[in-house]
């Protein structure tokens, strides 16, 4: 028992601690948008109509092709992560503003798309608008959220140096978008599920 | 030689670790002892808060027709004895404990994420005295812990009562939700090389499942919290039937937290008992691994028996079949546990002190709380009883019986190490048998005043009903009980100053929170211990080693604010974990949040706005310099 004790000095083997902190962040993210998701389908299989008379089915398209930009941000999160662990903050600065633009597209669309809903039916007029919109604007916020950590982490690594601290940062925050992303197309199927 | 090598070595952790005392600590800090204790502080004022109120609806029910608290202001002290209880005292107090102990027991230099610690226990604070400042506008929480709609919308309870319910307990859910996820990566990641899964002590597996359960089961109440008040706020609809949405959601939401909670409140209080247990039997735990199994099978089985809160609501009874099996089938890991603990004292050496008093006083108390709940899971049975007094009583023998006596036996248990003093075993003694003895005649009689017929919840009863001197007997119960925890109280004040000095390991106990000194000193252990079975303390040449380790200035880690960090199945050394010193982000952050959720409850959505604002940036100033800038 008296062997000496082998410590890997500043040698990272495992997954930083804020990459599990942020995986178990996800993990209680998507047991609210579970229960988001599970009340919606609740308060549908009761109803007789879904949406209620007077109020018009979901559009389709113009959601869906978002979501498929947001779900392209996926690829350069997972790259500025990568180029990160390689210390390269050039490319990952490039990752980074990628998916913060393709985030910024969605959310700007999202956006405009909710103001033209709202106006047709808003979230006071029922139970279908309430959630609807309560859905959809808790996934937008996050989506929010995302952009703003991730021209933040952008300023960080403005310098030119990548610490270990900033990368597991990036790291960190490309779990989050791939997270949002798969959010993203859950949500997508729950809203527009009445018009399928 | 290697004396020299190992002052050196501790005066270098001592000058890295060392707080200055003062103000300025004080608002800082993110040890996790401090953090810890002020959990442990914080928490038992709320104790005597909803211990107060207790009091005082035990008073009003005393006699019958009795003028002494009025509805409305029963209403309100029920659901805040409630919702002090479960959400203010009791898991913030394990949480406190899991503060304390957690990093002590597995061998760490502090928790995975020291500052959200603190942001933990400054939003646990702010939260609280959130919703306790609704007394001051005399709008409490007025619909019992569990708020049903239709009741809680805004037609029914006008005033800002459930907002306050609802706010506060969003606020406090941010408290939580940092926190657990704090414990969970700090057991997995943290651990003392050597400590694989099956080596963590009881207490942390009944963390760590209490950190997952609230982790997948506290964001169902925030869902709650948040379509209630978009409702009662703004005009959206979830839970009203005349515009689509339903009543029973709110039901469903709370209670798929609800029943959960229950074993989020249990957990960790059994891993008090299993940590005591084996301690005072002087053997190893019976049937160990079949102990954590059973800590986690509860723990997953939690999540399947919401509905057994609803079983006289007119659901299918095809649901409710489901139900009631799960909620028997539940029963079989709580009994294997029961059976662990009785098998370690019956085959070990007891010996009886007090924190053992609590524990058979809880093996005794939560018997009787399991077999009522048995009971409920026959339907028909629970249609019968469900809403009446014997519902009080067997949850009260489930939660206080199951939680708060093994909190006693943890407090008596623990305090030489947190404080550095004994306490007094005579008082001790005598306080528990006063605690024992009121919490029977009060709750015991409960279940028969609950067969005769009386419903919960209602202020007075007339008299002639057959209640009169059961309800006499919980109030002289409830008093005579409160007798027992000023005792403990008392006895905790009086030997912080007057008690025998603690040495290190006054139980000669398994667990490695005594392998250092009481109290601890900032770093913890001077040389972080190497761990090669399921009780590190008794492997006596190990904890030798690590003194020799100390000569050698071995894992000592005298650099930095440094720990190790492991392997979370084996506990293999995966690199050295740098923790950042002391912040006062954490306290920034609670203040912006505490300033919009004042906002947003009274209306000022410009301020609210701002307040979000705060929030956003006290984030940023959070992550501007790197720990080791600071």
């Amino acid at each position: 028992m008296s062997e000496p004790l082998d410590v890997p000095v500043a040698l990272q083997r495992g997954r930083p601690v804020g990459w599990w902190g942020v995986l178990l962040l996800v993990a209680t993210e998507a047991a609210l948008f579970g229960a988001m998701i599970a009340s919606y389908f609740y308060l549908r299989f009761q109803a007789v109509h879904w949406p209620p008379p007077g109020v018009p089915e979901p559009k389709v398209l113009v959601p869906t092709l978002l979501t498929i930009v947001l779900v392209c941000s996926s690829v350069p999160a997972g790259a500025a992560a990568a180029a990160g662990r390689r210390r390269l903050p050039g490319r990952a600065s490039t990752g980074l503003v990628t998916t913060a633009a393709l985030a910024a597209v969605y959310a700007a669309g999202t956006f405009v798309l909710m103001v033209q809903e709202w106006q047709d039916s808003p979230a006071t007029k029922d139970a279908y608008d309430s959630l609807f919109f309560t859905i959809q604007g808790a996934h937008a916020a996050h989506v929010a959220a995302g952009i703003l950590v991730n021209l933040y982490l952008l300023a960080t690594i403005a310098r030119g140096r990548i610490s270990q601290y900033r990368m597991n940062g990036i790291w960190a925050m490309s779990l989050y978008w791939h997270f949002v992303n798969a959010l993203a197309v859950l949500v997508l199927l729950t809203t527009v599920s009445p018009s399928l | 030689m290697a004396t020299v090598v190992a002052r050196d070595e501790l005066r270098k952790l001592q000058a890295t670790w060392h707080e200055r005392p003062g103000l300025k600590a004080f608002l800082t800090t993110v040890d996790h002892k401090s953090i810890g204790r002020r959990y442990l502080v914080t928490a038992s004022l709320f104790f005597v808060a909803a211990g107060v109120e207790a009091l005082a609806l035990r008073t009003q029910l005393a006699v019958p027709d009795a003028g002494a608290i009025g509805p409305k202001a029963y209403n309100q002290l029920f659901s805040m004895h409630g919702v002090t209880m479960i959400f203010l005292f009791v898991t913030p107090f394990l949480s406190g404990f899991g503060n304390f102990i957690v990093p002590l027991q597995i061998g760490a230099r502090d928790m995975a994420f020291p500052r959200m610690n603190a942001l933990s226990y400054w939003t646990y604070l702010a939260s609280g005295v959130f919703i306790y400042s609704s007394f001051l506008v005399g709008e409490a929480p007025n619909d019992g812990w569990f708020n049903y709609t239709p009741l809680a919308e805004k037609a029914f309870t006008p005033g800002l009562n459930i907002d306050y319910y609802n706010l506060g307990l969003l606020f406090l859910a941010i408290s939580s939700t940092v926190g657990s996820i704090n414990f969970i990566v700090t057991i997995l990641k943290l651990r003392a090389p050597g400590m694989s899964l099956n080596r963590i002590p009881l207490f942390c597996w009944g963390i760590l499942a209490q950190a997952f359960s609230l982790v997948f089961a506290l964001p169902a109440l925030s869902a709650a919290n948040i379509f209630l008040e978009l409702q009662r706020r703004f005009g959206f609809h979830f839970f009203d039937h005349s515009h689509g949405g339903d009543p029973l959601l709110w039901q469903h939401l709370f209670w798929i937290f609800g029943h959960p909670d229950v074993y989020i409140i249990f957990l960790p209080a059994i891993g008090i008992v299993s940590s005591v247990v084996p301690v005072f039997a002087r053997r190893s735990l019976v049937a160990h691994d079949w102990l954590v199994l059973a800590t986690v099978a509860t723990a997953f089985l939690g999540f399947g028996v919401w509905v057994h809160h609803m079983f006289a609501t007119g659901l299918p009874n095809v649901t409710f079949a489901f139900f009631a099996a799960t909620s028997v089938i539940i029963a079989i890991p709580s009994g294997v546990q029961v059976f662990g603990w009785i098998a370690t004292i019956l085959k070990g050496h007891p010996v009886i002190r007090s924190p053992m008093l609590y524990v058979l006083g809880f093996l005794v108390v939560f018997v009787v709380g399991g077999v009522t709940g048995v009971m409920f899971a026959a339907i028909p049975f629970d249609q019968q009883v469900t809403d009446s007094y014997f519902v009080v009583a067997h949850f009260h023998y489930v939660l206080f019986g199951g939680a708060v006596f093994p909190i006693f036996a943890g407090i008596h248990y623990w305090y030489p190490k947190l404080v550095g003093r004994m306490l007094d075993e005579r008082l001790a003694t005598w306080s528990f048998w006063l605690f024992f003895v009121g919490f029977n005649l009060t709750f015991f009689p409960m279940h028969v005043t609950g067969l005769l017929g009386m419903p919960r919840r209602i202020y007075t009863y007339h008299p002639g009903l057959g209640w009169d001197t059961l309800n006499l007997l919980s109030t002289i119960g409830a008093f005579t009980l409160a007798v027992g925890i000023l005792g403990t109280m008392g006895n905790v004040l009086r030997s912080a100053r007057r008690g025998e000095p603690a040495p290190d390991d006054p139980w000669g106990a398994n667990t490695l929170e005594w392998a250092t000194s009481s109290p601890p000193p900032h770093f913890n252990f001077a040389s972080i211990p190497v761990v090669r079975s399921q009780d590190p303390n008794w492997d006596v040449e190990d904890r030798r080693e690590d003194r020799r380790r100390l000569a050698r200035a071995e894992l000592t880690l005298s650099e930095g604010h440094e720990t190790i960090g492991t392997s979370w199945l084996d506990g293999d050394i995966e690199e050295i974990h740098e923790s950042p010193p002391e912040s006062p982000w954490p306290l920034v952050l609670t203040l912006a949040l505490a300033w919009f959720f004042t906002a947003f409850l009274t209306g000022h959505w410009v301020l609210a706005a701002i307040g979000i604002g705060l929030t956003t940036a006290a984030v940023g100033g959070w992550n501007l310099r790197e720990p080791g800038e600071e």
